[in-house]
């Protein structure tokens, strides 16, 4: 088929400027001008939020200056308290997470595989989710009582449907040729479980865990905020009790720091997990 | 290569490879208007080692066929029987192609077409070697390690072949596998498909709008007729293989049969 021998090129390949080294690439990858413009942006909120708090355009008693604020920060991490804090709402986080996840993941994929038990639990779960959840948290803290396991319960509830709904659906969108093609191979539906649909799912599913893993926190946090013995939450409404502002401030901006971690975490699961997507950029792409 | 392809008849006491018996297919049937006739009382019979195309308007049943060989759909009435045995479920020894390639996207060219193979068990080593093997064969050699989304149409299709091989089908099931290729890179992919098929001398069962790809490729090409669908002619394409078909398309016997099945075809798209 491929007859006719590889004709010499009349352009001369060498000719090009030699391809960037990797240091050069990562740099032009990095996009300077964006990271430049981004610190500029980020300095020029800070010196906005300054001003505004000491010119008092707002009330000067509930709020505080970034100075505040950071001190806020280097003061509590200082204390081995903080750590322990920071320790017993990441657990919470991560187990409301991984449980709240896990059902999640397994109720979506035997739904969306089996349509007959799909269309039986779907109204209950639709129910279900239909309730506000964040408000069950008091009803939770009756049950399960201010310690950990009230605020588990009650991210496992917020994460289940995060994770469930697309979970599901995305079952139902598996390609179609594909898994005709495989059953033809003589696939059983186990193999075809492992092979097809959970490889088949796992992109909408990884955009459903970064959000499940950032409300598994909110909600953790907020059953803090109700009632607790420990936790990030306990510590900010305390601060706002006590009228500590800036304290107040610094464990908001430790919570948002937390989340990214978390978002972090799972995104970085997902590059490993997906690594077939990117290629598809031809290697361009970089999001930092 | 090629040579003596067993045409019907000429081996009249082996079994058919492939035989449907009166078969009539009805889909639907919430009420009476819901049915549809798919397919009225079709019979035929393919001897091993024949390639036979099947062409007909759109909706007369072409797939529908496909699918009752594949073990995928069940005939409403008659019989479908592959080397004298009832069809009952999907079967190993069938390959299918379709006219996407249906490649998994999270898996490189060489674990796609090592699919069929880990269904069955193969060992790592011994399917990697091989799956090698066959991407060198369809000319993607160099291409192994890349995914689906970093190779053209006709690239994947042929991987979507060399898929196909590995299990090493006995019946081949084809629905307009080269349907979505641009012209020049379905003659050349035809032309490839076409040598590792008769390496293979298997059955081949080839569905198709295109009726000079039908003619160019088969050594027999059934019409089959608008809805109700059934065997409207069944012709005999008597070239010498092999065919190199890149001329043989300008073949005045070729384009003779081509214009008979034709007038066969025309009456039946409206």
């Amino acid at each position: 088929m491929n007859s006719s021998e590889p004709r010499t090129p009349t352009f001369d390949m060498s000719s090009l400027p030699a391809p960037p080294t990797p240091s050069r690439r990562l740099i032009q990858r990095l996009d300077i001008p964006v990271q430049i413009a981004r610190v500029l942006l980020l300095i020029l909120i800070l010196i906005a939020w300054q001003v505004i708090v000491e010119r008092e355009w707002v009330n000067r008693i509930f709020t505080a200056t970034p100075r505040e604020v950071w001190d806020g920060i280097y003061k509590i991490v200082g204390t081995g308290l903080f750590w322990e804090d920071l320790w017993v709402t990441l657990k919470e986080a991560l187990a409301g997470f991984v449980i709240g996840g896990g059902a999640g993941l397994i109720v979506g994929l035997i739904a969306g595989r089996y349509v007959r038990f799909g269309k039986v639990i779907g109204p209950f779960l639709t129910f279900a989710n239909a309730l506000p959840k964040i408000a069950l948290a008091p009803i939770f803290l009756l049950w399960f009582g201010v310690g950990e396991q009230s605020k588990i319960v009650l991210a496992v509830v917020v994460v289940f449907f995060i994770v469930q709904i697309p979970t599901q659906s995305a079952v139902g969108m598996i390609d179609p040729d594909l898994d005709l093609v495989v059953t033809s191979m003589g696939a059983g539906e186990f193999q075809k479980f492992r092979k097809v649909v959970l490889p088949g799912i796992l992109a909408p599913v990884f955009g459903a865990l970064r959000l499940a893993v950032i409300f598994s926190l909110l909600s953790v946090v907020f059953a803090e905020i109700l009632s607790a013995k420990r936790g990030l939450g306990l510590r900010l409404i305390t601060a706002k009790n006590n009228f500590n502002i800036g304290e107040m401030f610094a464990y908001t901006v430790v919570l948002a720091f937390l989340a990214l971690a978390l978002n972090g975490l799972v995104g970085l699961i997902e590059r490993r997990a997906l690594r077939w997507q990117e290629a598809g950029g031809g290697g361009q792409v970089l999001s930092i | 290569m090629g040579g003596a392809i067993p045409g019907p008849g000429s081996m009249p006491s082996a079994t058919p490879a492939v035989e449907l018996n009166d078969v009539s297919l009805v889909f639907g049937g919430e009420t009476e208007q819901d049915r549809v006739l798919a397919l009225d009382s079709v019979s035929l019979s393919i001897p091993t080692g024949q390639f036979v195309a099947v062409v007909g308007p759109s909706g007369c049943g072409k797939t529908t066929i496909l699918n009752m060989l594949a073990g995928i759909l069940k005939p409403t009435v008659g019989t479908v029987k592959r080397h004298g045995k009832p069809v009952t479920g999907p079967s190993t020894d069938i390959g299918y192609m379709l006219a996407r390639s249906a490649l998994a996207p999270w898996r490189t060219a060489r674990r796609n077409v090592e699919f069929g193979l880990e269904l069955r068990g193969v060992p790592r080593q011994e399917r990697r070697s091989k799956a090698e093997d066959l991407l060198e064969r369809v000319g993607l050699g160099s291409f192994a390690e890349r995914f689906p989304s970093q190779l053209s149409q006709g690239m994947r299709q042929r991987v979507a072949i060399a898929r196909t091989l590995a299990i090493e089908p006995d019946l081949w099931l084809m629905d307009e596998p080269f349907g979505a290729l641009d012209a020049q890179t379905r003659l050349l992919v035809q032309m490839e498909f076409l040598e590792l098929w008769a390496a293979t001398g298997k059955t081949v069962i080839f569905v198709t709008h295109d009726l000079e790809e039908a003619v160019l490729l088969a050594d027999r090409v059934i019409v089959i007729s608008a809805r109700p669908g059934t065997i409207k002619s069944d012709t005999i394409v008597d070239l010498d293989r092999p065919r190199h078909i890149d001329d043989l398309r300008f073949d005045q016997r070729f384009r003779d049969i081509e214009h008979q099945i034709w007038r066969e075809l025309r009456d039946e798209l409206v």
